[in-house]
């Protein structure tokens, strides 16, 4: 054997020692440190070993700390990869990138952020998904049991378009500085088209959101100790919210309060199952009528501003047992 | 224009493998069994899975009727995407050891097998029940975390849409109880025979190809 072989089907770069050299340059790292032990196979990564799959990727040398520190952030405990990578739900960690790296390497926050035409947000993403696959074993089929997986766990990264948000940016939220610059891994599904043109209120807006994200379809409606519920905006609606001085924090608690599914369509669908499963205890005695949240509390839903032009925003389903998890990338 | 021959330039270009190297002991984690099954007394471990009580009810029943032993109610975790805590670890460690049911999804097989793991590894005899179309995914799991040899004991899938009667007439045969109540007895050793490899056999091992640092 002289070559390797794709994980995902797309062609790739051979990762020849020159190359991955380019990447280790970018790091203060030793290439043979442990970053940690990949599920489900539980195999050490090393620091070269993701470099030689991010070559693979296509990932330039300049993005390789926002993958290592990608990596680092979904082998924490909280996010429950092991679970992520091996289920029959479509979920895989998604990357939201903060802060001046964003300029710096060229991520793309705006149009089409979450679709084809940028290699930093195109790269990342898919050298994750080579690390998940060659070193943890997340294999379709073996490693990796997705009923039918999803176009995202190709690699989803996107970068939250901070110019344009009239809040504090996702990593700033969670208290670090704007001038850091950060990763935050969510394991959640594909993101869901938000639709609206017509709403000239915050409340018009975030309830057209609350309305697509509550259905009993999704992991959150059952499997929601944990989970995060992602809002993705786009600036234009962001604005909108804004403009009737709601605070990110208002558009939490309203989505909270709003993004409910009556007892009565839970019952008997999804994982409804009184002795646990997953299904919350505190929602055992609740009336049919009873609206439930998608949500342990307000603080767990994450609202992030991405794209560019258009009355379009997103959202994305959690894995729902998992924390999705911010670290910094070093300079 | 170089003079190189293109082998020549071909063998100047190192390609670094993306696979891990192997770096497990090749030991299991598995625990000594039991001498036999006489006074016995056996866990029934839920992960929380839809029926899974009502499976393992039946495996106890069948468990109590054809040997000397006695089982528990069943005794449930939080929720099957996640590990078991620590303190339901050392209630289970109490008994002679644990039946656990059912891996039928991917996350809830995963952290069943994780679950197994740390009994084993306190000590703790441990059967793990899987539907047929997540053994392969189990015994992978169990192989590289230093399990190799835990008993896996394959159902027919699907279970979930099955009404708790059937749950325990078609899926609880006495098959797998008998198969089950044998992995508690004989020696890990023995174990390993049977269950290594037994379900992943015809599946190609990518991280194993002998790769390293070759050459174009």
């Amino acid at each position: 054997m002289s070559e390797v072989s794709s994980p995902d089907g797309l062609p790739i770069i051979q990762p020849t020692r020159d190359k991955v050299n380019e990447l280790l340059d970018h790091v203060d790292r030793n290439a043979d440190e442990v970053v940690g032990k990949v599920p489900p196979h539980y195999q050490e990564a090393t620091v070269q070993l993701a470099a030689v799959n991010s070559v693979m990727a296509g990932c330039a040398p300049e993005c390789f700390p926002v993958v290592l520190a990608a990596l680092e952030a979904s082998l924490e405990e909280q996010f429950n990869l092991y679970g992520a990578l091996a289920t029959t739900h479509p979920c895989w960690p998604s990357v939201v990138v903060n802060g001046p790296i964003i300029d710096e390497v060229g991520f793309n926050a705006g149009a089409n952020a979450y679709g084809q035409g940028n290699r930093a947000n195109a790269t990342v993403g898919r050298s994750l998904t080579f690390i998940y696959m060659n070193v943890g074993g997340a294999v379709p089929n073996t490693g990796d049991k997705a009923t039918q997986g999803g176009p995202h766990k190709f690699g989803l990264c996107v970068a939250e378009n901070e110019a344009e948000s009239p809040w504090d940016p996702l990593h700033v939220e969670r208290g670090y500085d704007p001038d850091q610059s950060a990763v935050t891994v969510v394991a959640s599904e594909a993101p869901h088209n938000i639709n609206d043109h017509i709403s000239e209120s915050a409340a018009g807006i975030v309830t057209t959101a609350a309305r697509s994200m509550a259905v009993p379809g999704t992991n959150l409606a059952y499997l929601n100790e944990r989970g995060e519920p992602h809002l993705v905006l786009s600036p234009e609606h962001a604005s909108t919210i804004a403009r009737d001085g709601w605070t990110k924090k208002d558009v939490k608690q309203f989505l909270y309060d709003t993004a409910r599914i009556p007892m009565y369509d839970l019952k008997g669908r999804g994982m409804y199952d009184e002795k646990g499963g997953g299904w919350p205890k505190r929602f055992n005695n609740a009336a049919d009528h009873t609206e439930l949240p998608i949500a342990e509390s307000p603080e767990k839903f994450i609202v992030t501003v991405t794209g560019g032009a258009g009355r379009q925003s997103l959202f994305h389903p959690s894995f729902g047992d998992t924390e999705s998890v911010t670290r910094t990338i070093p300079e | 224009m170089s003079n190189q021959t293109i082998d020549e330039r071909s063998e100047a270009v190192e390609i670094l493998s993306p696979y891990p190297e192997n770096t497990g002991s090749g030991d299991s984690v598995l625990a000594n069994r039991l001498q036999s099954l006489d006074g016995a007394s056996l866990a029934l471990f839920s992960n929380n899975k839809l029926n899974a009580d009502h499976f393992l009810n039946g495996v106890g029943e069948y468990m109590e009727a054809h040997f000397d032993t006695s089982v528990t109610d069943v005794i449930y975790k939080n929720v099957a995407t996640s590990p078991a805590s620590d303190e339901l670890y050392e209630t289970l460690g109490e008994y002679d050891a644990v039946l656990v049911a059912y891996g039928d999804c991917g996350s809830c097989s995963s952290w069943t097998v994780h679950d197994a793991i740390q009994l084993e590894t306190a000590g703790v005899p441990t059967v793990v029940f899987c539907s047929t179309e997540f053994t392969a995914l189990a015994q992978f799991e169990a192989e590289k975390q230093e399990c190799p040899g835990l008993p896996i004991v394959e159902f027919e899938h699907p279970i979930a849409d099955l009404t708790p009667d059937a749950v325990r007439s078609k899926r609880v045969t006495p098959d797998i109880c008998e198969e089950a109540a044998e992995t508690l007895t004989l020696p890990p050793e023995r174990l390993r025979e049977l269950y290594e490899g037994r379900y992943i056999s015809d599946i190609d091992h990518r991280e194993d190809v002998s790769f390293g640092a070759c050459t174009i």
